[in-house]
Formats: C-alpha cells, sequence, structure tokens
C-alpha cells in the first residue's frame, strides 16, 4: 500500500460506503474499487475494515444484501441501500459539512 | 430502529450460525478471486495473481474474524460460551462445587429465615410510639393497673397522645353451639391508640361508656368469619352475651388482638372512684405524643404515680410506675438483645462460610494458573479471563442464592406454625425484605472476586506457582477481609 495512503478518518468510513453504493447495488470489491475511484485514489479501503462495516451495517438496516453474479461471472454478494440507509447518508453527509464548515473556519481565523 | 434491528440480526446470527458463516466464507473468497481476475486480466500470471490478491486481501481468516468481532450477538455467543465453559468446570469438579453450593447455601438460608423470623414489624402504624404502662409494688415488681389509677393517670399525664385500657372477659355467647368467647372490655381511646380503622360498621362512641349505654359490643374479625359466615348484615343485630342482648355495631380488622386472640371487645363502664384502687386487673398502653421519648414517658408516669401514691396511701403506698416497649411487651422480655444475638451469629456464620468459600475458590485458582497462563500466552485479553472467572463465580452464587432461597422457604413456612414464635401484633412470619436479600445474593459473589481479580494479572499468574506460601496466606486474608466487607 503506498506510503500516502492517508488514514480513513474515524467515522468516515460508513459515509464513504453509503455514497459509493450510490443508488444502484454494488459487490465489496466493486465498493473498495468505487471508493478508490471517487476519491481519486486517496482512501483505499481494505477488506479487514469493509466486511466488518458492511455486515455492521446490514445489521443496523442500513443495507440490504443479495446473492448475484459477478462481471466475470463468478457468484457475489451484493449490497443495496435501504430507505433507512439513505436516511443516514443524509444525515451523515449534513454532519460532515457542519465539521468541515467548522474546521475550515478555525483554520482560517486570524491567530494572534 | 438501528437497535430492533440489530437486535434481530443478532437473533438470526444466533439461531443460523452454519449458514452467516458459510456466506461469509463465500463472500470473501469472492472477493480475492475478483481482486485476482483483475491482476490477471492485467497480464500476470494467474499462480503470482492469486498470491497477490491473497497479499492485497490480507488473507482470509483474518476479516473473516474481524467480521464476527463486530457481528451482532457475538458478545452474547462468548458470554454464553463461557458461561458453558463455567459449566463444565464445575461439573468436572463436583466435590468443590458442592461444598461451596451447600455452604452458601446454608448460610443465606440461616440468614434470610433469621432475619424473616427476628425483625418482623409490629403491624401498627407508628408502633415505636406505643409503650405499655405498668404500676409496679413495693418491691419492684410489676403490676396490672387499678382503673382508678389509670383514669388518673389518662387524665393528667401530659406524655401521650391516648392511653387506653383493656381487661380480659370470659363471655358466654348464646348460639347454637354456644361458647365461651375470649373478650375484653375497653376504654373510648382503644382502638385510636393503635390507630385502628373498623372492618365493618364503627367503634364505640363516647356515649356508649355511660352506665348503662354499653350494651354494644365489636366483633373480631375471626369471630365474625368463623362463627356468622362474614354476614355483612351482622350490623345492628343483637347477639345474647352471658344471656343478655347485646347489638353489634363493628367489626375489628384482621389478626388485630392486644390481650390475645380476643372475640369481642365490650365497653368498659367509667371509673368505680376510690374503690377501684384495689382491683388491679387493666393492661394498659399508650401512644407517645410526637417527639416524646421513652425516657421522658418513664419518668412523667414514675411523677404522676408519686403523686397518686401520696393521695391514697391505704393502697398505693411505695407503688409506682413503669413504662416498656411495646415490642418486647408483645413478644417477651429480653426480646430485642435475643434478636441481636441471633442476628450477629447468623451473620458470623455466614462470614465464616464466605470465608472458607473464598479459601477454596483461592485454592482451586491454584490449581487453575497452568490453563489461565496458557490462555494468556495464546492471546487471550486480561478481560476475557477475568471474565470467565467472574461468571464462574456468579453461576456457583446464583445457584447457591437460589438453593438458599429454597431452605429459607421451607423453614419459614415450618417456623411459622410455631406457636412460640406468635406474638400478638407482630406481622406474620414470612420471607419478607426480600429485595434486601435479593441483594445480599447478588453480593455474594464477592467473596470469589479477589481470586477472579489474582489471575486476572498475567505476569502473577505465570510466575505464581505454590512455592510461595506466604503470598498465598496474604491473599487469603486479603480475600477474607473483602468478604467480610463485601458481605
Amino acid at each position: 500500500m503506498g506510503q500516502n495512503q492517508t488514514n480513513l478518518l474515524q467515522g468516515t468510513l460508513d459515509l464513504l460506503i453509503l455514497k459509493a453504493i450510490g443508488e444502484g447495488e454494488a459487490h465489496g470489491l466493486g465498493i473498495s474499487r468505487r471508493i478508490e475511484q471517487i476519491t481519486q485514489g486517496t482512501f483505499k479501503v481494505k477488506p479487514g475494515s469493509l466486511f466488518p462495516a458492511l455486515h455492521r451495517m446490514e445489521e443496523a438496516g442500513w443495507l440490504t444484501s443479495f446473492w448475484g453474479e459477478s462481471e466475470n461471472r463468478r457468484r457475489a454478494k451484493y449490497y443495496r441501500r435501504t430507505k433507512d440507509g439513505t436516511r443516514q447518508l443524509q444525515a451523515e453527509r449534513e454532519q460532515w459539512s457542519t465539521i468541515v464548515g467548522a474546521m475550515a473556519n478555525a483554520l482560517n481565523a486570524q491567530e494572534v | 430502529m438501528v437497535l430492533g434491528s440489530r437486535l434481530k440480526a443478532a437473533v438470526l446470527n444466533l439461531l443460523r450460525k452454519d449458514r452467516v458463516e458459510a456466506e461469509l466464507d463465500a463472500e470473501i473468497h469472492a472477493y480475492v478471486q475478483g481482486v485476482a481476475d483483475e491482476l490477471i486480466a492485467a497480464g500476470v500470471e494467474p499462480g503470482e495473481a492469486r498470491r497477490r490478491a491473497c497479499a492485497e486481501a490480507g488473507c482470509v481468516e483474518p476479516v473473516k474474524q474481524a467480521v464476527r468481532d463486530h457481528r451482532a450477538g457475538t458478545a452474547f455467543e462468548l458470554l454464553w460460551r463461557d458461561g458453558l465453559f463455567g459449566m463444565r468446570q464445575l461439573r468436572r469438579n463436583p466435590a468443590l462445587a458442592c461444598t461451596v453450593i451447600f455452604t452458601l447455601a446454608l448460610g443465606i438460608g440461616a440468614n434470610t429465615t433469621i432475619f424473616s423470623v427476628v425483625w418482623r414489624p409490629l403491624r401498627y402504624e407508628q408502633a415505636n410510639r406505643l409503650r405499655m404502662v405498668w404500676e409496679t409494688r413495693p418491691d419492684g415488681s410489676r403490676s396490672t393497673v387499678s382503673s382508678t389509677t389509670y383514669h388518673e393517670w389518662s387524665d393528667q399525664n401530659d406524655i401521650f397522645e391516648s392511653l387506653a385500657a383493656a381487661r380480659t372477659e370470659s363471655i358466654a355467647l348464646s348460639g347454637n353451639p354456644p361458647i365461651l368467647a375470649f373478650g375484653a372490655s375497653i376504654t373510648p381511646k382503644f382502638f385510636d391508640t393503635f390507630r385502628l380503622q373498623p372492618e365493618l360498621g364503627r367503634f364505640f362512641s363516647q356515649d356508649e361508656f355511660a352506665p348503662g349505654k354499653g350494651t354494644v359490643a365489636v366483633l373480631s374479625y375471626e369471630l365474625w368469619k368463623t362463627r356468622f359466615a362474614g354476614d355483612r348484615a351482622i350490623l345492628d343485630k343483637t347477639v345474647a352475651l352471658d344471656g343478655m342482648p347485646y347489638r353489634v355495631i363493628g367489626v375489628a380488622p384482621p389478626d388485630f388482638e392486644f390481650l390475645g386472640h380476643e372475640d369481642i371487645w365490650l365497653p368498659m363502664a367509667l371509673p368505680p372512684g376510690e374503690s377501684g384502687r384495689q382491683e388491679r386487673n387493666l393492661l394498659v398502653v399508650g401512644r407517645l405524643k410526637p417527639g416524646a421519648g421513652a425516657a421522658q414517658a418513664a419518668e412523667e408516669m414514675r411523677v404522676l404515680a408519686e403523686r397518686v401514691a401520696r393521695q391514697s396511701p391505704g393502697t398505693n403506698r411505695q407503688w409506682s410506675a413503669r413504662t416498656q416497649d411495646f415490642y418486647e411487651a408483645m413478644a417477651g422480655p429480653g426480646v430485642h438483645l435475643m434478636f441481636l444475638l441471633l442476628s450477629v451469629t447468623v451473620s458470623v456464620v455466614m462470614c465464616m462460610a464466605c470465608a472458607n468459600v473464598a479459601n477454596l475458590l483461592l485454592a482451586r485458582g491454584t490449581t487453575r494458573q497452568k490453563e489461565i497462563a496458557i490462555r494468556i500466552a495464546l492471546g487471550a485479553r486480561r478481560w476475557r479471563i477475568m471474565r470467565q472467572l467472574l461468571l464462574e463465580s456468579l453461576l456457583l452464587s446464583v445457584l447457591s442464592g437460589g438453593l438458599g432461597l429454597l431452605l429459607a422457604f421451607a423453614a419459614v413456612r415450618y417456623l411459622a406454625t410455631l406457636p412460640v414464635l406468635q406474638a400478638p401484633g407482630l406481622a406474620p412470619i414470612e420471607i419478607n425484605r426480600a429485595v434486601w436479600h435479593l441483594s445480599r445474593f447478588s453480593a455474594s459473589p464477592q467473596p470469589c472476586l479477589p481470586g477472579s481479580y489474582l489471575h486476572g494479572r498475567p505476569a502473577r499468574s505465570i510466575r505464581w506457582n505454590s512455592s510461595r506460601p506466604q503470598a498465598a496466606a496474604r491473599w487469603a486474608m486479603g480475600n477474607m477481609a473483602a468478604c467480610a466487607a463485601g458481605w
């Protein structure tokens, strides 16, 4: 793994996963690659973090899963956002904006 | 919402464990395979691709373990498995388990029984303000009170809210069959002193104590139920007592007795004058005014009695008065000290049981050092080991607590039938203060705690062995101190 790999900020993983799945459906590898893509390679989610998060979110009712066939004609477990998941994405997105805004204000503030 | 969803997931995970595991395995393998497929498509040779995919995924087993660690219900499952392991440990060493369980059960049973029987409250409202009042003979022995003296006390004292008196009467109750009932004639404030409300009807009114008006009666609840079948129409009916017609005006509340199982109460006619000093046949009970103490009451009654003695030297020279704790009067002299001794005794027994059990567990702990050291060496966290040992302690204490309570129930049921333990006015014998005892029962794992703590320290559990007897002795002492404190 690259040296410049930024550690996933605590609490951002759920947000990234919900966003990466989008309106459609995706399997584990797909989600991992999609996150890499939409963050332009900044975040690489390893299976050791990805799968516990996926299972936890499914248990929380934000995702549902089903078995399907991948592009390579292999069996894969696909995840899809539930209504609760979409709501959760919205909530986390707002929370994230608040944090970003607050951090920006703090860092731009005049130093005394 | 999330909680409910996770709860459901936890139940499903536990119920369909095999399927959940198989799916997890397939899912992770699919991921690795997917990575390998990408590499092959990029021109990497298949064997190398698989190796690199596995390296990227961090291999399958650790990932699966990471998922399991976060899975809903895992904590519960682990706890359950620890519990089963604890049960197996107990079964493997039945002699120890039985000794511990029976020792604690006997201790808990004895304590629950004794405390239930001994510290029974009086059933009257604010019963600690009730006091018996006696006349004392010139030699200091106590005597029942003459009716003239009672009336003077009642009128002149400033310490009792109400002072009441009762005298036993044998009354023939006509009917089929006729019975000789145990009755009491009482003074106006009698029922007020005990703060009683009638079960049915009313108690005596002031004018019913006037001469010639006293042909009214209050029945005991028990007599009403047995003799009159609990008939509510008994009020205003006439019963023949000693051949005279009496009108029933009320029924006393259940279980009320003062002289001992009275059936009928009648109004006592008003004072007979100076002649009444000779006949000392009244039991006198008073309710102290709020804030008045026992010592104050004793002093006041002594002063009053001295005044009476000066006024009527013929009958009362050198007679005095004394008050007595009502509970003691009902339950027997010296009862408080006896109860205290009993309570201390069973408490000491419980302490000894705890100390013995703590030492037994400590001794067993030393034989388990190796097992624990191995578990720690294999990577068990300190909390896991402590939890295991605590769970075993908890199992023992729950089993012994349950058995102890069963013993106590049996003992109390037996004791409740013993007439020697009955006393008028005392609450019935039953397991009371259940909550208090439950807290004791949940506190009983405490003696086992220091032992668990000891083995929770990895360095010690590896280094420590039976060649360090002084340290063991020190821990045993610590255990005993802790159990005494915890108990």
